[in-house]
This record gives C-alpha cells, sequence and structure tokens, in this order.
C-alpha cells in the first residue's frame, strides 16, 4: 500500500475506493509541493512523491490519500 | 473486543475489517469524512467482500481507541441511513401532500390528467369494438352468400 524508497515514497491507492477524478484533482493540487507522477496498475492507482525528505514525502502521501478520500465522497 | 482493531505490521495504522452486508461503503465514506481531520484514512480490500480501513492518528492518539471509535462512527451512520430508507416514501409523501394543500390547482390537474387517460382508455376500447362488429358483419356476409 505504501512503499518508502531511498529517495521517494510511493502509495497505490485501490481503485474500487479512489475516483480517478479524486486522484486527477489531488495531483493538480500537490503538485507545488514536491514531484509527483501517477500511473495505473492493474486494480490500483500508484503515486510517486519525491524531491523532498522521506518524513515529508510520508506524511504529503498521507495527506494526498485523505485529500483524494474527500474528492471522492463528495464527488469534487 | 479488542480484536476487531488489528495493528499493522509497522505498528503505525490500526487497521479495520468490515462485512460490506453490514457497513456500506458509502457509511465507510461518511464515518471516514468525519475522521479526515484527526486521522490519515486509507481504504483497501474488496468493495464486495470485505472493506479494509487503514488508520494512523495525527496526533499522540492511540490507533485502538481511534479504531473503536470509528465503529461508533459507523454505527451512527448506518442506523441513520436505515432510518432514512424507512422514512422516505413517508417523506415522499408528505411532501406531495404540502404542494397539493399548497396550491389547489395542482390537484385538478392531476384529476384533468387522470380524467383525460380514463377517456383515452375508453375511446380506445370503442375503436377495438366497432372493428370486432364490422369484422362479425363481414363474416355474416359471406357466410349468406
Amino acid at each position: 500500500m505504501m512503499r518508502k524508497l531511498k529517495n521517494s515514497v510511493s502509495i497505490a491507492l485501490n481503485k474500487s475506493f479512489y475516483t480517478k477524478k479524486s486522484l486527477d484533482l489531488c495531483v493538480e493540487r500537490f503538485t507545488n509541493l514536491c514531484k509527483i507522477s501517477k500511473q495505473e496498475k492493474n486494480d490500483r492507482y500508484e503515486v510517486r512523491f519525491s524531491g523532498l525528505s522521506i518524513e515529508d514525502l510520508e506524511e504529503i502521501s498521507l495527506e494526498f490519500a485523505n485529500q483524494a478520500l474527500f474528492f471522492t465522497k463528495t464527488g469534487s | 473486543m479488542q480484536d476487531k482493531v488489528a495493528i499493522s505490521n509497522d505498528k503505525s495504522f490500526a487497521v479495520i475489517n468490515l462485512d460490506p452486508k453490514i457497513y456500506s461503503l458509502n457509511t465507510v465514506y461518511s464515518a471516514a469524512y468525519v475522521f479526515l481531520d484527526k486521522a490519515y484514512i486509507i481504504l483497501d480490500g474488496d468493495p464486495k467482500k470485505v472493506i479494509k480501513v487503514y488508520l494512523k492518528p495525527k496526533g499522540k492518539f492511540d490507533p485502538i481507541k481511534m479504531g473503536l471509535e470509528f465503529y461508533n462512527e459507523l454505527l451512527n451512520y448506518a442506523r441513520y441511513s436505515a432510518s432514512v430508507k424507512e422514512s422516505n416514501e413517508i417523506t415522499k409523501m408528505m411532501i406531495q401532500r404540502a404542494l397539493f394543500s399548497a396550491d389547489s390547482s395542482l390537484v385538478q390537474e392531476v384529476e384533468d390528467n387522470e380524467i383525460e387517460d380514463l377517456i383515452k382508455e375508453l375511446e380506445q376500447e370503442e375503436d377495438e369494438d366497432a372493428k370486432e362488429l364490422v369484422s362479425v358483419l363481414k363474416d355474416d356476409e359471406e357466410t349468406e352468400k
């Protein structure tokens, strides 16, 4: 679900629980904080964060997941 | 009771496994929405078999305790959505009645529409009867010949 690598953190969100639109909105919103790349892998959206310390990236990725849940729930 | 909330391997998340037959996905979303300010939440699993909720408190809260609080919130929303379903029909009727009493022309309009429909049905039946009569008369003529 969440993987910490040497210089990056990635989070794999299940497509059954998060809409594509919510992920796109989050990428748009978080893109000014750090480097973000998103790709679809089977039943998951894998989002990779880099460009900051691992601790910061970890917090950003968790907040990213929260925002994705918010946008999914509110249908934004 | 604490076995209802597990702790993830890296000990940072409380993990709750939910049966979607008991707690619908909408109920889970609603409960999660309330917790967004105080915890990081990730949903996983299979929405038809088991919904896994990963909770990581934002402050220095006990993840197990937070997990149990999450159950309370789930129950709150499950009860709410059940009562909304139950009262949905009654609410509809009350709104209809309120609209009718506010504007009596609506009642007249509905009655007029019903009468029009009835007249159309009768006309259709009459047409069919007339067609049947014509075909019977034709048959009689042919048999007389």
